[in-house]
């Protein structure tokens, strides 16, 4: 095999580890996350991407909080989806990074 | 790391600029901070510059109002508004930083006054860089018609009443 084959072969071993990689990233993305507020007062949902997608809340649990308690509250779990759906995320990448790289 | 074009060099200490400015951007992210309101003023969010929420603000009427469901909707609207807002500063300053390359691709600089420069100089050494683009024009250049490539005729002897005849006439156009 000539030098100029293995390039071609090495090449194309690396765009397929890329393209591997960026579909599972884009498969992570898509996988949204939902994280529950504490006690029933609802759920937080995240995008893949660690974006901010949906809040539904237990209005009767709500009426339970201050309103600056309600905002601490859901800003905590609105910080803690994102990131654990970023964390995820980072985890899916570097777990496909792993798989498709060299022996 | 010289290489055989010679300018690696110029291109490490160019790379090592943007790095640094770059740097410089993200904490500057980090530091700044946008908010964004739900369209009925109830939830106020503030996120910093990459866009991680930071504040939430809701008010006690929106809780005792006849719908108080909407306060989950409007977390969500409050939050994209300053992400919004966030986004569209970021992505300037990220321009700003990442599109300018100032060994590759210098750029005339206009002199006080805002006025275009007329003419440019190679910096001293910048033989050895890697080709750029090509010196720009001034603009009287730009700005003029280009006439040496047009093919123009001279009328001067052309008999424009002479009763010669022609094509025209032998159709029958007269």
């Amino acid at each position: 095999m000539t030098f100029e084959d293995d390039l071609y072969h090495l090449a194309r071993e690396i765009d397929a580890a890329t393209a591997s990689v960026a579909q599972t990233a884009r498969d992570a993305e898509q996988t949204p996350l939902h994280w529950r507020l504490p006690g029933e007062l609802g759920s937080v949902t995240v995008s893949g991407a660690g974006e901010l997608t949906a809040l539904t809340l237990d209005v009767a649990e709500m009426h339970q909080y201050s309103a600056g308690a309600l905002s601490r509250t859901l800003l905590q779990g609105i910080q803690h989806a994102e990131a654990q759906a970023g964390q995820r995320r980072t985890d899916t990448i570097a777990a496909a990074v792993t798989e498709t790289g060299p022996a | 790391m010289s290489g055989a074009w010679g300018g690696d060099a110029d291109v490490v200490f160019n790379a090592d600029v943007m790095r640094h400015q770059a740097a410089e951007l993200d904490e500057e992210l980090e530091h700044v901070r946008f908010s964004g309101r739900s369209h009925d003023g109830a939830v106020t969010a503030v996120v910093s510059g990459r866009g991680q929420v930071m504040d939430l603000t809701i008010s006690a009427s929106a809780m005792r109002g006849s719908h108080p469901q909407v306060v989950g909707p409007d977390v969500v609207e409050a939050v994209a508004a300053a992400r919004r807002q966030a986004s569209t500063v970021a992505m300037v300053k990220m321009r700003a930083v990442f599109d300018k390359d100032q060994v590759w691709h210098p750029a005339p600089v206009p002199p006080p006054g805002g006025h275009a420069v007329s003419h440019w100089v190679a910096p001293a050494g910048a033989d050895h860089l890697q080709p750029g683009p090509t010196p720009p024009d001034p603009p009287s250049t730009v700005a003029r018609p280009q006439r040496a490539g047009v093919e123009e005729e001279n009328f001067e002897e052309l008999d424009f009443l002479g009763d010669d005849g022609g094509e025209d006439e032998e159709r029958g156009r007269w």
